[in-house]
C-alpha cells in the first residue's frame, strides 16, 4: 500500500457558498468546529511527518493545499507554508493547489511560480451555467471574479508550469455542447469533469433514479465532441476511461482498478479519510482520532484500520465483481457506492451512466480501429 | 439529445449508429499513441492533483 495523494486542508472555510459542496451542504459540519486556517505549527510538524512518509515508503506523493479555499491563507501565510514545505520535502513530490479561482492575483501567482506549485481552477462552465451554484455567501454569482483570476493566470509569465487545467462539475441539465466549446476556448492544458456527489440513497442532482442515465447521456455528448474534434483539447476522465479500454493505464480516482492511496490532514492536524466521504452518513472519520500531535503519519498508514479504509474502495459487490466493464468503471467513487443499510458494497449509483458512456467509447474504438486496418 | 433531459435509449442508439460513420478521430489516434508507447507517466497536468473533490 502507498500514498500517493496528501491532501492538505489549509483552510477549513471558503468565499464562495457552492450550493452542491460536499463540505458544507451534504450534512457534515465538522468544519465549524475546525480551526480557520492550518497553523504554522501544524504546518511544521505536517511537512516533517510527509518526508517521514516518503522515507518510510520511499515513494513520492503529490500535495495538495485544498479546503475551503487555499488561497483565503493570503499571500503572507502562503509564502511560510510553501517555504516550510519545500524545504522538507523532495522536490520530486508535486505541490498542488485546487482553487476556485477568486483569489487568482499576481502576488499569490508569482509565489506559486517561485516555489513551483501548480494550479487548478473550479469552474462549471459559461455563467449561466457556473453561477447556477458556484456563488459567494451573499448568494452573488463568482463566474466574473474567476475569469478575471483566470486571466491573471493565463497571462503570467510562467502560466505553462502553473496552469494544470479547470475542473468542472456536471450539471445533466446544461447543455453538454455549449459546455464543451466554452471549456475548450479557456486553452486550458486540461480538462476535467466531475458528477455531482450523492448515493444511492440520496439520488445526485438530476438523477430520476439509480437506473436512470442522464450522466452518462451528458457525457456521451462530451464524447461525440471530443471525437469528432480536429483540434481536441485533454479530457482526462474520457482519456482515462478510453486508455483503460486500449489496454493502458490510467490515472484518475474512481476509475478503473487501480488502488489509489489518499489521506487527508484537517486544520487542526487531524488525518481523516477521503474527504469525499463526507457527502455520507458514514463521514470520513477515522475511529482512531489520529492526529498530527499524537501519532506519526508513517505508523497511521501501516494500522490496520487505515488499510481497511485503503481497501475498502476495490469493488466488493457481486454486481460490480461479475460486470465486464468493472475493469474500465472501476466501481466509481466509494462515496457514490453508499446505500442506507448497506454501507459501501454496492455498485456506483453512477453504474447505468458509466455503462451506457463506456459502451459508446467501445463503439469509437471499434469503429477507429477498423478504419485504420482496412486503411 | 441535445440537453440532458431525459432521452430515450432508442434515440441514443440512433445517434451511435450515426457515430459509425467514418470518423478517424485525432484525439482516439493520440491516446492509442499514448497507450501503444506504454505513456504511464502522465504530463504535468495529469498529475492527479485535483480530480476528487467537487469544489
Amino acid at each position: 500500500m502507498r500514498i500517493d495523494t496528501v491532501l492538505l486542508k489549509v483552510a477549513s472555510r471558503c468565499n464562495l457558498d457552492c450550493s452542491y459542496c460536499y463540505v458544507y451542504h451534504m450534512g457534515d459540519t465538522s468544519w465549524r468546529a475546525m480551526p480557520k486556517f492550518m497553523a504554522p505549527q501544524i504546518q511544521t510538524l505536517v511537512a516533517n511527518q510527509l518526508f517521514g512518509l516518503f522515507i518510510a515508503q520511499a515513494h513520492p506523493f503529490a500535495v495538495v493545499l485544498h479546503g475551503g479555499e487555499p488561497l483565503m491563507l493570503g499571500a503572507q501565510r502562503l509564502r511560510v507554508l510553501f517555504e516550510t514545505l519545500r524545504k522538507t520535502l523532495p522536490s520530486v513530490c508535486p505541490i498542488g493547489i485546487q482553487t476556485n479561482g477568486v483569489l487568482l492575483k499576481p502576488p499569490i501567482l508569482d509565489l506559486c511560480a517561485t516555489f513551483r506549485v501548480s494550479l487548478s481552477v473550479s469552474l462549471d462552465g459559461p455563467a449561466n451555467v457556473h453561477d447556477k451554484n458556484r456563488v459567494n455567501h451573499l448568494g452573488q454569482a463568482s463566474h466574473a471574479a474567476v475569469i478575471a483570476g483566470l486571466a491573471n493566470l493565463k497571462s503570467h509569465p510562467s502560466a505553462a508550469a502553473l496552469f494544470s487545467g479547470v475542473l468542472a462539475v456536471v450539471d445533466p441539465t446544461s447543455d453538454p455542447t455549449e459546455i464543451y466549446s466554452y471549456l475548450k476556448s479557456l486553452g486550458a492544458p486540461s480538462i476535467d469533469f466531475l458528477y455531482r456527489d450523492g448515493n444511492r440513497t440520496t439520488l445526485p442532482y438530476g438523477k430520476q433514479s439509480v437506473e436512470s442515465t442522464e450522466y452518462g447521456r451528458w457525457m456521451s455528448k462530451i464524447l461525440d465532441h471530443y471525437m469528432a474534434d480536429p483540434n481536441p483539447p485533454r479530457i482526462r476522465v474520457v482519456d482515462d476511461m478510453i486508455k483503460l479500454i486500449l489496454g493502458g493505464a490510467c490515472v484518475k480516482e474512481g476509475i478503473g482498478l487501480t488502488d489509489f492511496g489518499i489521506v487527508v490532514v484537517d486544520t487542526d492536524g487531524s488525518f481523516t479519510k477521503n474527504d469525499t466521504l463526507k457527502s455520507t452518513p458514514l463521514g470520513d472519520r477515522f475511529d482512531g482520532s489520529w492526529t498530527i500531535y499524537s501519532h506519526k503519519l508513517a505508523e497511521v498508514v501501516r494500522s490496520p484500520e487505515f488499510h481497511a479504509y485503503y481497501e475498502a474502495q476495490r469493488p466488493s459487490s457481486p454486481a460490480c465483481n461479475a460486470c465486464p466493464e468493472l475493469a474500465v468503471c472501476g466501481g466509481g467513487m466509494v462515496t457514490h457506492r453508499f446505500e442506507r443499510g448497506r454501507g459501501y458494497d454496492n455498485p456506483t449509483v453512477f453504474c447505468s451512466d458509466q455503462k451506457l458512456l463506456i459502451e459508446r467509447m467501445r463503439r469509437y474504438v471499434a469503429n477507429h480501429l477498423s478504419r485504420r486496418a482496412a486503411a | 439529445m441535445t440537453k440532458g433531459s431525459p432521452d430515450s435509449e432508442m434515440g441514443l442508439e440512433a445517434q451511435l449508429e450515426l457515430l459509425d460513420l467514418p470518423l478517424d478521430s485525432p484525439a482516439l489516434s493520440r491516446l492509442l499513441d499514448e497507450v501503444r508507447e506504454g505513456n504511464t507517466e502522465m504530463s504535468r497536468s495529469y498529475n492527479r492533483t485535483y480530480n476528487r473533490h467537487n469544489r
